[in-house]
């Protein structure tokens, strides 16, 4: 088997034609995004300072950089640990809806014991809420064959609907509509160094290093990756997909599901019917840009924070929607996957 | 109450049924394109732009189609030239055209802008049958037209060269190669066909029933056309069932305390599509999937 990451693989990779076609792709990224910021009305080079300074020029945007990084970073690794057993998990976004439900549920429902505990639960019932809803749709691959793709891309519309019914008929808050009641302080996550930037960023540091000796060192990752290099071979060697595939999903959806306990309890305090303009489909270009290689997950998720936080900044900068965001990491993916920056992999069909 | 029902049916099925024949035609050349939720996007947004420049609603129609057709051609590049995986692909253009839609939405249109949407057209006689009469044969030229299409798609696909190629593209593309036909050019011809298609259906969100754009007017509706795509088992004869089904889900919906279904919440209701659409691809594994589909042609 192909050792990939390796050195030599390394070495292999960053020839000329391979930095040509990089460079080539990025400067064709600032020049069709420059031309739409321009179609749209605004000074592209404006814009692109603007972006940069939202996101990294000041002490608020670094902090909501560095705190969408840590969602982003969960939802990519949602998407990597399935990929590596060549399952495609398009459900993040339902995962993390599940996850943001149950920890906004525990957090306002549950108030008998310690406030320390209730986060803990509140932590743990989104964890479980998220691989709960992803093992459905593992499950359903390896009882009768149902394409993931399909079900989990379905699946996200059900667990959104089911949340915004929640927020309406469960916690109707006086006041704010489209959202609950907020948490309590004492139930949120804490931050860190008695800063404004939420505990929760180490939490999904320790996602990543748990993902990556998850899958590097322990059997069940080597098992996993057996299933996504040769799933007959695995087969044969007395490997049950099934287990595997539900397993996979499982872990996946946990990653998903503790990012929406984080956004409830450590970012917004509340849970809003649109916390989320799709971080779970973010995810899935995270997860491609680091080749599912959950260190790789970091810069990744850091790129695409840096993109979207000052893309929301464009907003009274410039004048632009904060959905210029979802604009330019598209072109940048596309261009990277159509200039084989990021080569196709090999033939996937969708049976 | 039947009537009015079967006539919002009716209306809110034919964006559905058009993305339903766009989809089939591409899965049969063995394309899968999940990005049928932004192709319908730009259908509906060059629709709402042509409308407000003024040249009048058959034009947007006809506007928005070509739009879709360049957008086939543009992810064939991706996915036939550049062998791009067609799951990521089709996922990342929907966000880009999420993005581009709404950022282009802001700095053109008149946010409050309430357009009109096309007359009826009844048809002599049949029109006056009770109950199906005014909800089938009292409709805007665009629904009659989506059976129609429906009707040539399936002629298309079964009874000329092209569909034969195509079909053979989605099936055994190494056949079809070694037989002298180029898959790559069936592929783009197929999607570019597929995506006017589906871009038409997106004009009909906005000619039939809202007369504007609004931010993410789809709403998934791409997504659920690709699960009837499952429940019609690729055949452009059983969309038109099929669609009529999850039509009529939606119009439920609108009309829930007709019925006396208040006490059912509406998120229920509109969970109702996502959950038959699971279901299909639960059970109805045995189907036969083209196959070919999703996978990217290399001669060897």
């Amino acid at each position: 088997m192909r050792r990939l990451g390796s050195l030599a693989d390394w070495r292999q990779r960053l020839d000329w034609r391979y930095l040509a076609r990089l460079l080539a792709s990025l400067a064709l990224t600032l020049l069709l995004v420059g031309l739409i910021f321009d179609l749209a009305g605004a000074d592209p080079v404006a814009a692109f300072e603007a972006l940069i300074r939202g996101s990294l020029g000041n002490p608020l945007g670094v902090e909501q950089t560095i705190e969408l990084g840590a969602i982003l970073v969960l939802a990519g690794l949602a998407v990597t640990i399935p990929a590596r057993a060549s399952l495609w998990n398009i459900g993040g976004e339902g995962q993390i809806f599940a996850g943001a439900l149950a920890a906004a549920s525990v957090a306002l429902k549950v108030t008998g014991p310690d406030p320390a505990i209730v986060m803990l639960l509140a932590l743990l019932a989104g964890l479980l809420a998220g691989a709960a809803v992803a093992a459905v749709a593992g499950a359903l691959r390896a009882l009768t064959g149902a394409n993931e793709v399909l079900t989990t891309l379905m699946l996200n519309f059900v667990i959104a609907l089911l949340t915004f019914y929640a927020i309406t008929n469960w916690f109707p808050a006086a006041g704010i509509r489209g959202s609950t009641p907020e948490i309590p302080r004492d139930v949120e996550l804490p931050t860190l160094l008695g800063g404004d930037i939420t505990s929760g960023v180490l939490l999904a540091l320790a996602c990543v290093v748990a993902a990556h000796v998850l899958l590097t060192r322990t059997r069940l990752g080597l098992t996993i990756r057996a299933v996504g290099a040769n799933p007959e071979a695995a087969r044969h060697n007395g490997i049950r997909l099934g287990s595997v595939y539900t397993v996979s999903f499982a872990i996946g959806g946990a990653f998903a599901g503790l990012a929406g306990a984080i956004v409830v309890l450590g970012i917004d305090g509340l849970l809003a019917r649109d916390f989320s303009p799709g971080y779970g489909f973010v995810g899935i270009a995270v997860a491609l840009l680091a080749r599912s290689r959950p260190l790789l997950v970091v810069p990744a998720a850091a790129l695409f924070s840096i993109v979207t936080v000052g893309g929301s900044y464009l907003e009274s900068a410039v004048g632009l929607s904060a959905d210029v965001a979802l604009v330019i990491q598209g072109t940048l993916l596309l261009l990277l996957l159509a200039l084989w920056v990021i080569p196709p992999q090999r033939a996937a069909g969708v049976r | 109450m039947v009537e009015l029902l079967l006539t919002t049916t009716v209306l809110l099925t034919v964006p559905l049924l058009l993305a339903t024949l766009g989809e089939i035609v591409t899965e049969r050349a063995g394309v899968l394109n999940i990005g049928i939720e932004g192709v319908m996007l730009f259908g509906a947004f060059a629709a709402a732009g042509v409308i407000q420049l003024g040249p009048g609603r058959p034009v947007a129609v006809l506007a928005a189609a070509a739009l879709g057709a360049a957008l086939g051609v543009l992810l064939a590049v991706l996915f036939v030239a550049r062998r791009v995986n067609q799951i990521v692909g089709g996922v990342l253009f929907n966000l880009f055209a999420l993005g581009l839609t709404t950022v282009l939405f802001d700095r053109y249109f008149d946010a409050g802008a309430t357009g009109s949407v096309f007359g009826k057209l009844a048809l002599p006689l049949l029109s006056d049958l009770p109950v199906v009469g005014p909800a089938l044969f009292d409709q805007p030229l665009l629904a009659y037209l989506s059976v129609v299409l429906a009707g040539l798609v399936w002629w298309l696909l079964t009874r000329t060269w092209f569909g034969l190629h195509l079909r053979a593209a989605g099936e055994r593309p190494r056949a079809l190669d070694s037989a002298g036909v180029s898959v790559g050019g069936i592929r783009t011809a197929a999607l570019a066909v597929g995506c006017a298609l589906v871009a038409l259906g997106g004009a009909a969100l906005v000619v039939l029933q809202s007369g504007a754009f609004t931010p993410n007017i789809t709403e998934g509706r791409g997504f659920i056309a690709l699960g009837i795509v499952l429940v019609a088992r690729w055949s452009p004869w059983w969309a038109l069932p099929a669609v009529a089904l999850f039509g009529l889900a939606e119009s439920v919906k609108f009309q829930a305390s007709t019925f006396g279904l208040e006490s059912v919440p509406p998120e229920f209701l509109a969970m109702l599509p996502y959950l038959v659409a699971i279901v299909t691809v639960t059970v109805g594994t045995a189907a036969r999937y083209p196959a070919a589909l999703g996978v990217p042609y290399v001669r060897e």
